[in-house]
């Protein structure tokens, strides 16, 4: 989909959007209220800095006229169609459920029933946070439902986790029963057990270690997105990604990335 | 710093959160082999209990 002129004006809120680059070194934003990943040309990223330095259409249009000698009622025109766009546009949610069969239901309900007794409840606690996290990513934005599910969205710039096995130290019994179980159950879920659902599940059955939810961009070509959690200087289902996303600076280049290992990018 | 040229603003849409991040292969209900695999629950920390 490529941008169309505004059909939805509002107003620039700063802590709407946060953003990140991708491998190519293409910004990508994230608009938190509809929860749509937009990646933005050079010039759609600079108007978004500007924005979120000063939320006026008329003087970020007045920066444009200044810095590249855009005409005013040109700058403006851009200004609100990259607004409307950022606000208006959004992808269909592609619900990818799954119906179990009779065979099926039994030999994952025989593989529940050989757990220890300790198991088999964590597995129906975890259930129980999947099925609230699957109904509340329906109806709320994922910063909601996140700070709901005590794993907010961190929003500060953040250095790239090291990707390497979870680290359970420190954590109780139940804790690491549930980083199991969290995984056992989404591998079963009747949609896709994508990296943010466990996340979020994770991070509520580890949430007196304060963690918080972070996302970024896959570190290969290609546009995809990775959630996982953070707390104590650890990193919970870690991958190599581009950077973290994160408020303001939208318009940092490929070159300005702070502190990601951009190596073996192509 | 560079200097920067200015075109017309382009947006495309990628995706939203909730299809953008990764799934990974399951153990579905209709998958006919889901007990036959390790019917015995791993020990937390084990591996292949961490991260893929």
């Amino acid at each position: 989909m490529r941008l169309r002129p505004g059909s939805q004006k509002g107003a620039w809120f700063a802590r709407d959007v946060v953003s990140s680059v991708d491998a190519s070194g293409e910004t990508i934003l994230l608009h938190l209220p509809s929860g749509t990943y937009l990646s933005l040309d050079r010039s759609a990223a600079r108007i978004v800095d500007l924005l979120n330095d000063d939320p006026d259409p008329r003087h970020a249009a007045d920066a444009l006229l200044r810095q590249f000698g855009v005409p005013f009622e040109q700058a403006l025109g851009d200004v609100g169609a990259v607004v409307a766009a950022v606000q208006g546009m959004s992808a269909p949610r592609t619900s990818r459920g799954r119906r179990p069969t009779v065979a099926g239901v039994r030999v994952v309900t025989l593989s529940w029933w050989r757990m220890s007794a300790r198991y088999r409840w964590t597995t129906v606690q975890v259930t129980l946070a999947v099925v609230a996290i699957e109904l509340g990513l329906r109806v709320v934005s994922v910063a909601r439902l996140a700070r709901w599910m005590q794993v907010p969205l961190a929003t500060e710039q953040a250095p790239p986790p090291l990707a390497g096995p979870d680290d359970l130290a420190g954590l109780s019994d139940a804790e690491q029963r549930a980083h199991w179980a969290v995984r056992w159950v989404l591998a079963r879920w009747l949609y896709d057990g994508t990296c943010l659902r466990r996340a979020l599940a994770l991070g509520f059955f580890l949430r007196r270690h304060h963690p918080v939810l972070r996302l970024g961009m896959i570190d290969e070509v290609g546009a995809a997105a990775h959630a996982w959690i953070e707390f104590g200087g650890r990193a919970f289902d870690a991958q190599p990604v581009t950077g973290t996303f994160a408020a303001g600076a939208v318009g940092a280049g490929p070159d300005d990335r702070s502190g990601s290992d951009t190596g073996g990018l192509p | 710093m560079a200097e920067e040229s200015y075109e017309a603003p382009q947006i495309t849409v990628l995706g939203d959160i909730t299809d953008m991040t990764q799934a990974k292969p399951g153990i579905y209900f209709d998958f006919p082999g889901a007990a036959e695999g390790n019917p015995k629950v791993p020990s937390p920390g084990a591996p292949g209990t961490g991260t893929s």
